[in-house]
C-alpha cells in the first residue's frame, strides 16, 4: 500500500467518525423536515436549549 | 425580557414570529402545524432603549436583594441574586419571543390550550403579544379578554389591517385600546407594517408593568358570581400564583384542573358550587354557555361602537366560490385525486425526471473523473473499489433523486401554502369516519407523505387517545418520500413509459392496505367513535415564495444530511461485507463467496415465492431498515454499477412480475428504523415491536398475490 492509500483510508475514517458521531447526536431526531414539525423545538439537545423564561 | 405570542389559528402568530426573530418556521393553514411553542430572539434593529432600560432595572432590584441578603448573611439569597444580575447584564437589550400553540380560549380541553395555558401561568412571561385577526375580530376577541384576565402587561397586535383595510372597513384604535384596557396596534405580519411600533409598545409595556387597566367585562348574575367566587379562593389563587379574577372565571366555568391546582376544601367546593348553580337559575342556561355570553356580548357591544366592518371581502367571496366547487359532495374526490395525478406526473415524469437525469449524468461524470485521478495517483485497487465502488455508487445512487424529491414538495407545499390542504382535510373527513378516524388524523397522514418520524409525532395534536393510537399504526402506510428513490428507479428500469402511473398506483395502493387495515382495527382492537371534527378553513391565498422555498431547502438539507451521513456508512458497511469473506480474504466483485453473500442466502429463501430469489434483492430490503434510500444505493453496490447502469442490472436480477412485488414489498413493510423508534416512544416496545413484524408479514402476503396477479399479464 502506498502513502496515498492510507491517505485515502485517514479521509474516509475521518468522514465516517464524522458522520457516526452526527447520527449519535441527533438518534431520537427524525432526520427529516423541522419545518412542519410540531416537535421541532424538542430535538435540540439539552446543552443548546435556551434556558427560557424566568 | 420574554413575550408569549398567543392568539387563534391562523391568525397569523408564526408569521409575526418570523418578522420577528427571522427564524424558519413553517406556516401552514390547517390544524397540528403548531403543537409545541418555539422561541426565538428578537433580531430587527431598533429593539430601542427600553429593554436595556429594563435590565438596568432590574439589575438595581438584583444589587439591592443581593445586599440584603448579604447583610441577612443569606449567602444562598446573595449568590443567587448576583448569578441572576450577571444573566441579566448577559442578555443586556435581548427580547425573547415565545410561539404559542394557536387557540381559541384558555379551557384545557386540547393539548395546545394546555400547552399554552401551562405556559402562560407557570413561566411567567414578562408580556404576552396576543395577535387579533382584524377580519375575524369578534372570535379572536373572545380569548383576548381571557387572557386580559391573567393580569400580564399584555399588548394586541391587530393583524391583516391590510387586508380589513383594503376591503373598506376601520377600527377605531384608541376605542378599542380604552375599552379593553390594553394597548392596541394595527401591523399587518405579511407586509411587515407595524412591526417596530409593537416591539416597542410591547417592551414599554413589560417595562413599565403595565397591568391591563379592566378585568371586569361583566354584569348582572355573572358579574356576582365571579365576584363571589374570586373572594373565596383569593387566598388559594394567591398562594400558588393565579390572578383571582382567572382562578375564579375557570371555577365557574367548571375547570377541573384549575379546581385541583387550588387545592379547594369541600366545604369551598360546595360554596363555589351553589353560587354557580344560583347563576344558571337565574339566567336559565349552564355556566358555559352564560360566560359565553357574558363576553360575547361585551365583545358585540364593542365592536358595533369601534369597528366599521367591510362588505364581504374580496378574498373570502372568491373562497367561497372556489370551495363551491373543490369541496362540493361528489366533485372533491376527484378534483383531489386528478391534482394529485397531475402533480405526479410533473414530478416523475416531466420536470422532476428530466432534472434527476442531468443530475445523474453530473454525477456519473465526476465519479469517472475521480475514479481516473485515482488510477493515475497509482491506488490499491481495493482502496479505489471502495471509493468508486462504495461511496461514489452509492451515494450518488441516492443523490439523483433529489430533484424528484424537491420538485414534489415543491407542488405539495405550494397546495399548502395556498390553504388547499385544508379543504382535503375537511373532504377527507367522511370518508375517514368510515374507518373510525376524524379528518383531524389526516393532517399527520399527509405528514407521512414526507417523513413517517414527525406525522407519528404530530399524532400528539389528536385530543382523543383512541383516535390517536389509530392513527400511530395506520400513518406508516402513506408511503415517505424516502422510498420514492426506489420506485423511482424501478420504474425507469421495467416501466419507463408509465412511470407516473405506477407511482400514483402505489400511493394509491398504500393507502388503500392502510384503509383495510383501518376497517380490521375499527372493528376489533379500536372500537368507538372518532371524536367531532372543528375546522377553520381560511381564506384561499396565493402561496407564500418565502414559505414555499423554506420547506424546499428544509426538505432538500434533510435529504443530503441522511445521504451523507446513514446512506454513506450504510454502504461503506455494505461495501465491506461484499468484498471480504469471512477470512477477510477480498472476494472478487459479484462473489459469492462474501460475508454479505452468505447472509443474503440465507434470507432469499424467505423471499422466494415473491419472485425475487437473488440474495442481493432481499440484502437490499433488510437495508432499507436503516433508511429506506439504502435500498437502491446497496443494490448499487452489490451489483457494481452506478445511476445510469444499474436499471439494466436490476433487468438482471428481477423479472417485471418480480419488481412489481418487490415495490409492493417496500411499499407497506416495516418502516426505518427512525420509526419505529418514535412509535415506541409514543406506544412502547411492545406495540412498535409487534408493529414491524405485522406490517413486515402483511407486505409479504399482499406482494405474493401481486406477484401472483402479476404473473397473469407479464
Amino acid at each position: 500500500m502506498h502513502p496515498i492509500d492510507y491517505l485515502v483510508l485517514g479521509l474516509l475514517a475521518l468522514l465516517v467518525v464524522l458522520a457516526v458521531r452526527y447520527a449519535v447526536r441527533h438518534r431520537g431526531r427524525c432526520g427529516g423536515g423541522c419545518a412542519g414539525c410540531p416537535h421541532a423545538d424538542g430535538c435540540r439537545s439539552p446543552r443548546k436549549r435556551d434556558p427560557g423564561p424566568k | 425580557m420574554i413575550f408569549a405570542l398567543a392568539g387563534n389559528q391562523n391568525c397569523g402568530k408564526t408569521t409575526l414570529f418570523n418578522q420577528l426573530t427571522g427564524s424558519n418556521q413553517h406556516v401552514g393553514n390547517f390544524p397540528g402545524v403548531t403543537v409545541e411553542r418555539k422561541e426565538g430572539v428578537v433580531t430587527r434593529a431598533g429593539r430601542g432603549a427600553i429593554p436595556r432600560l429594563w435590565h438596568r432595572m432590574r439589575q438595581e432590584e438584583r444589587h439591592r436583594a443581593f445586599h440584603e441578603a448579604a447583610r441577612d448573611n443569606a449567602l444562598r439569597e446573595a449568590r443567587d441574586a448576583m448569578r441572576e444580575a450577571h444573566e441579566d447584564r448577559r442578555r443586556l437589550g435581548e427580547i425573547r419571543v415565545v410561539d404559542l400553540p394557536g387557540i381559541y380560549s384558555l379551557s384545557p380541553y386540547t393539548n395546545e390550550e394546555i400547552v399554552t395555558r401551562d405556559f402562560l401561568l407557570d413561566s411567567h412571561p414578562d408580556g404576552i403579544i396576543n395577535i387579533v385577526d382584524a377580519t375575524n375580530i369578534e372570535r379572536n376577541l373572545y380569548l383576548t379578554l381571557q387572557l386580559i384576565e391573567l393580569h400580564i402587561p399584555m399588548v394586541v397586535a391587530l393583524n391583516m389591517m391590510d387586508e380589513f383595510r383594503a376591503n373598506g372597513g376601520t377600527i377605531k384604535i384608541k376605542k378599542l385600546s380604552e375599552e379593553l384596557g390594553v394597548p392596541v396596534v394595527p401591523i399587518s405580519a405579511v407586509k411587515n407594517e407595524g412591526i417596530d411600533e409593537l416591539i416597542h409598545a410591547a417592551a414599554a409595556t413589560a417595562a413599565a408593568r403595565q397591568l391591563p387597566a379592566r378585568l371586569d367585562f361583566c354584569s348582572g348574575a355573572v358579574h356576582r358570581c365571579i365576584h363571589a367566587v374570586a373572594h373565596l379562593v383569593e387566598d388559594h389563587a394567591e398562594r400558588i400564583g393565579v390572578p383571582p379574577r382567572f382562578a375564579a372565571t375557570k371555577l365557574v366555568e367548571g375547570d377541573a384542573p384549575m379546581m385541583e391546582r387550588l387545592a379547594l376544601s369541600e366545604n369551598e367546593k360546595d360554596m363555589v358550587e351553589h353560587s354557580v348553580t344560583e347563576m344558571e337559575q337565574e339566567l336559565g342556561t349552564d355556566r358555559e354557555a352564560a360566560l359565553a355570553d357574558m363576553r360575547y356580548c361585551f365583545i358585540d357591544d364593542l365592536v358595533r361602537t369601534a369597528v366599521v366592518k367591510p362588505g364581504e371581502s374580496r378574498e373570502h367571496v372568491r373562497s367561497v366560490r372556489m370551495d363551491a366547487v373543490l369541496t362540493h359532495k361528489y366533485f372533491a374526490i376527484p378534483i383531489f385525486l386528478a391534482i394529485m395525478l397531475l402533480i405526479f406526473w410533473l414530478t416523475f415524469g416531466v420536470i422532476g425526471s428530466f432534472l434527476s437525469d442531468l443530475l445523474s449524468t453530473g454525477i456519473d461524470a465526476v465519479t469517472a473523473s475521480v475514479s481516473s485521478a485515482l488510477g493515475a495517483y497509482g491506488l490499491n485497487p481495493v482502496v479505489h473499489s471502495l471509493v468508486i465502488d462504495g461511496v461514489f455508487a452509492g451515494v450518488g445512487s441516492v443523490l439523483s433523486f433529489l430533484p424528484i424529491i424537491v420538485v414534489l414538495f415543491f407542488f405539495l407545499s405550494m397546495l399548502e401554502d395556498s390553504g388547499y390542504m385544508a379543504r382535503v382535510a375537511f373532504v377527507m373527513d367522511k370518508l375517514l369516519r368510515k374507518i373510525g378516524l376524524s379528518g383531524r388524523s389526516f393532517v399527520p397522514m399527509l405528514i407521512g407523505f414526507g417523513c413517517s418520524v414527525p406525522a407519528i409525532m404530530a399524532t400528539r395534536t389528536l385530543s382523543s387517545e383512541r383516535d390517536r393510537r389509530m392513527t400511530i399504526l395506520l400513518t406508516p402506510f402513506m408511503s415517505c418520500s424516502a422510498k420514492l428513490p426506489i420506485y423511482a428507479m424501478f420504474t425507469m428500469a421495467f416501466f419507463p413509459s408509465h412511470r407516473a402511473l405506477v407511482m400514483i398506483c402505489l400511493y394509491a395502493g398504500g393507502m388503500a392496505v392502510g384503509v383495510l387495515c383501518g376497517l380490521v382495527l375499527k372493528n376489533t382492537a379500536f372500537h368507538g367513535k372518532p371524536v367531532p371534527f372543528v375546522m377553520e378553513l381560511p381564506n384561499y391565498r396565493m402561496p407564500s415564495p418565502k414559505s414555499v422555498f423554506l420547506l424546499l431547502w428544509d426538505k432538500a438539507k434533510d435529504f443530503l444530511t441522511r445521504a451523507f451521513t446513514v446512506i454513506f456508512i450504510a454502504t461503506i458497511v455494505i461495501w465491506f461485507l461484499q468484498t471480504f469473506d469471512t477470512r477477510l480474504n477480498v472476494v472478487a466483485a459479484g462473489g459469492e463467496a462474501s460475508m454479505l453473500a452468505s447472509f443474503g442466502r440465507f434470507l432469499s429463501p424467505i423471499f422466494a415465492p415473491l419472485g425475487f430469489t437473488d440474495w442481493r434483492a432481499s440484502t437490499a430490503l433488510l437495508t432499507g431498515f436503516s433508511a429506506k434510500e439504502a435500498v437502491v444505493s446497496t443494490l448499487a453496490v452489490l451489483t457494481g454499477t452506478n445511476t445510469a447502469t444499474l436499471p439494466a442490472a436490476l433487468a438482471g436480477i428481477f423479472t417485471p412480475a418480480a419488481a412489481v412485488a418487490f415495490l409492493t414489498f417496500t411499499l407497506l413493510y416495516t418502516p426505518c428504523v427512525a420509526a419505529v423508534a418514535a412509535v415506541k416512544r409514543e406506544l412502547g416496545g411492545g406495540h412498535a415491536a409487534a408493529m414491524a413484524v405485522c406490517q413486515s408479514g402483511l407486505a409479504w402476503v399482499v406482494a405474493f398475490f401481486v406477484y401472483r396477479a402479476a404473473l397473469l399479464f407479464v
